[in-house]
């Protein structure tokens, strides 16, 4: 509101008329007042012109108080000038034109400043019905989205709808709440779904309803949208917290066992390394301490492997890596118990990057490539890689006994052995768990084909990285640096 | 070349002795400390040749001892790692690690690790020729041997081979290889060290495939064998 009209608001027209008591008496007072007025004014005017001066009570009052009074008014005042000032003073005459003439003009003039009166109150009715409206739609938003509890909020608003309507109670519900004896409901949506439901006495007067749904149920249903949206962001975040909480204690304390259990075996393996070994006696104790302590070694690192893959932590490594670099770390990390044991590396040319945590699949083909040096019987194992499709495969084939049909579904559990594994058999039960973890973990698959008495195959399926904006064309860099 | 001073910082006593023991018998002089403080106290006071430090130690974290020798000293740094992820071994290398050992490591493996950065710390300009296990590099010929036969490479799968074969056993970041060979503006491009990588490897390899001159520190970097 501008200051200047905040100055002349006491003159605007508001929407309940002023009292009709003071209507009458401003009529009579200001008909009174003309009418004193115009004997010292026939001194300067002729009286059939002085009839001007009934007009401004005339006007005021039809304005203020309607076109009713301000018609009464008017003929009031058309009496008074014909009595008090126009020819024959003393009575009421209607012999001359004048006399008709004042009269009929002081009631046009009545009506039609009371039709201009009655416009100029409904517009005013109807902005600070809209302004209320916006106050309400500003208020509802400001109670849904600014508190925290959605429940709380919701009661909130609605009592201050109910004040707003002029209602005795209003509740809003969430979700499609049906209409009962008492209560009417108006449904709120949001994309065709029923969100919400506002819910009024059914003593509401039909005019009241038309408004409800034409105007109040659009602009509490956007925010009520809303206010839904937020709620459910709010608890996505609150989860996402505690899920990474969990995740970072796992993570915590992995390491802190990770530190326990190989900080003692390092030790051990670098003492025992260092003992002299000048006598049979002394090489063969030395050579027991660091066998023994390699096999714990290793267990230990596939129990960590394990609980690592058990504990399920969410945070996934993503990096561009080539199945060559994976493939040829696997074969050199590999620990079997041949030293003659060989592995035949074949590799499409031109292979696909792929994106994920390449040091577990490291570790998850180490285990598969170790799985099968065990079972070859020294025989060479052959691990071929070639794009199909969507997905890389590598295949790890054995030349040893195979599988039984009836073991395939379960080698990959963790701890199970082959009953027909030879005993001494150093196997933790715990390789083809770790592989197939770390293989899904990326996204991938592993599945076994084997015929017992012809060997043994594993395919793991890979997906291939989604090329980003990022990534470079080597042959496009190499030509455009031609340096070295 | 033996006789170096070298920290050793672990809380483990066993370890601490251990690694006395191994390191001695490789003929080096041992200084060890159990916490952080007391190895930066003994690195400014004894000025060891080369520092091996543990990630988890009880006063605060290796990476910090790490990084504050850094700001005063060239030493080479191995960190000692239990814990086999990369963003701890990226970590410890931008803290100023020269290379990292994951705990359960074999001693000579940590040996081996240690001579290789002691040689490059000492190392006198260049070296004419790298004979390892077969493989001739001639640098400043141009040419390589792979038992008696030519090996021919292109300018830039050369000047990869030399980086490498120069720096041979100690780790060379994706990074720092791509800023060497092709220039600090390429850094961040992976897939092109990774395609000369393969090519080289292929030219590289015996008929059995079994020797494997490159050997990679999955998303990390690369080293060559030696």
């Amino acid at each position: 509101m501008s200051v200047q009209s905040r100055a002349l608001s006491p003159l605007l027209l508001r929407s309940p008329r002023p009292a009709l008591t003071l209507g009458v008496l401003a009529a009579a007072g200001g008909t009174l007042l003309a009418t004193l007025a115009i004997y010292p004014l026939e001194r300067l005017a002729p009286t059939d012109s002085l009839g001007v001066v009934y007009l401004p009570t005339v006007i005021i009052v039809a304005t203020y108080w309607g076109s009713g009074l301000g018609l009464v008014t008017a003929l009031a005042s058309g009496l008074a000038y014909n009595y008090f000032h126009l020819p024959v003073v003393g009575h009421l005459s209607f012999g001359d034109g004048v006399d008709w003439v004042s009269l009929v003009a002081f009631l046009v003039v009545a009506a039609t400043a009371g039709v201009v009166g009655s416009l100029a109150r409904a517009r005013a009715a109807e902005a600070e019905s809209r302004r209320r409206e916006a106050d309400l739609a500003t208020e509802m938003a400001r109670l849904l989205l600014g508190g925290s509890r959605l429940d709380a909020a919701l009661a909130a608003a609605a009592q201050r709808l109910a004040v707003a309507l002029n209602v005795a109670s209003a509740a809003i519900e969430l979700g499609d709440v049906g209409a009962d004896e008492r209560r009417l409901a108006f449904p709120l949506c949001d994309r065709d779904q029923i969100i919400g439901t506002l819910l009024l006495p059914v003593t509401l007067s039909t005019l009241d309803r038309e408004r409800i749904t034409g105007r109040i149920v659009p602009a509490l249903q956007s925010v009520l949208a809303a206010a839904l949206h937020r709620a459910e962001l709010q608890a996505e975040v609150v989860e996402t917290a505690l899920l990474r909480r969990s995740d970072e204690m796992k993570t915590a304390v992995l390491r802190s066992v990770s530190h326990d259990l190989r900080t003692p075996i390092t030790a051990i393996i670098s003492a025992a390394t260092a003992l002299a070994d000048d006598t049979p006696e002394a090489a063969e104790a030395r050579a027991v301490v660091l066998e023994a302590a390699r096999r714990l070694s290793r267990l230990i690192e596939k129990l960590l492997d394990l609980s690592l893959l058990q504990a399920g932590t969410r945070e996934r490594r993503s990096v561009p890596y080539t199945i060559e670099d994976v493939l040829h770390e696997a074969v050199a990390h590999v620990r079997t118990d041949s030293p003659e044991q060989s592995f035949r590396v074949s590799l499409d040319e031109d292979l696909p990057p792929l994106a994920g945590d390449p040091a577990q699949l490291e570790r998850a083909f180490a285990n598969l490539l170790e799985n099968a040096a065990r079972y070859s019987g020294g025989k060479p194992v052959s691990i071929r890689a070639h794009g199909a499709g969507e997905r890389l495969r590598v295949r790890i084939v054995d030349q040893g006994p195979g599988i039984r049909a009836g073991e395939i579904d379960r080698i990959f559990l963790p701890f199970y052995r082959s009953a027909n594994d030879a005993p001494g058999h150093h196997g933790s039960g715990l390789g083809l768990a770790i592989a197939r973890g770390f293989v899904e973990l990326g996204g991938g698959r592993i599945s076994v084909e084997s015929l017992p008495g012809q060997g043994t195959s594993f395919v793991v399926d890979l997906p291939l990285a989604v090329p980003t904006e990022r990534s470079v064309e080597p042959a496009q860099l190499e030509l455009a640096l031609p340096r070295g | 070349m033996a006789g170096e001073r070298i920290l050793v910082c672990d809380d483990d006593p066993q370890i601490l002795r251990a690694l006395r023991l191994v390191l001695r018998s490789a003929g080096y002089e041992v200084l060890t400390s159990a916490t952080g403080e007391d190895a930066l106290d003994r690195a400014a006071l004894a000025g060891p040749h080369a520092a091996i430090i543990d990630l988890m130690l009880p006063d605060r974290p290796g990476i910090e001892v790490c990084r504050e020798l850094r700001s005063w000293s060239e030493m080479p740094i191995i960190i000692l790692s239990a814990v086999n992820e990369e963003e701890t071994k990226v970590a410890a290398l931008q803290s100023g690690a020269d290379d990292y050992v994951t705990k359960p490591f074999g001693p000579g493996e940590l040996v081996a690790r240690l001579q290789a950065i002691l040689r490059r710390a000492g190392r006198a300009e260049t070296e004419p020729r790298i004979e390892l296990d077969g493989l001739v590099i001639d640098l400043a010929a141009h040419s390589v041997m792979l038992d008696g036969e030519e090996v021919r490479l292109t300018p830039l799968e050369f000047a990869l081979l030399r980086v490498l074969a120069v720096n041979r056993g100690l780790l060379m970041t994706h990074s720092r290889l791509l800023a060497e060979v092709w220039g600090a503006e390429y850094a961040d491009a992976t897939p092109l060290l990774r395609t000369h990588i393969a090519n080289l490897r292929r030219k590289l390899a015996r008929a059995d495939g079994e020797r494997n001159f490159i050997r990679t520190d999955s998303g990390i970097g690369y080293r060559f064998a030696g």
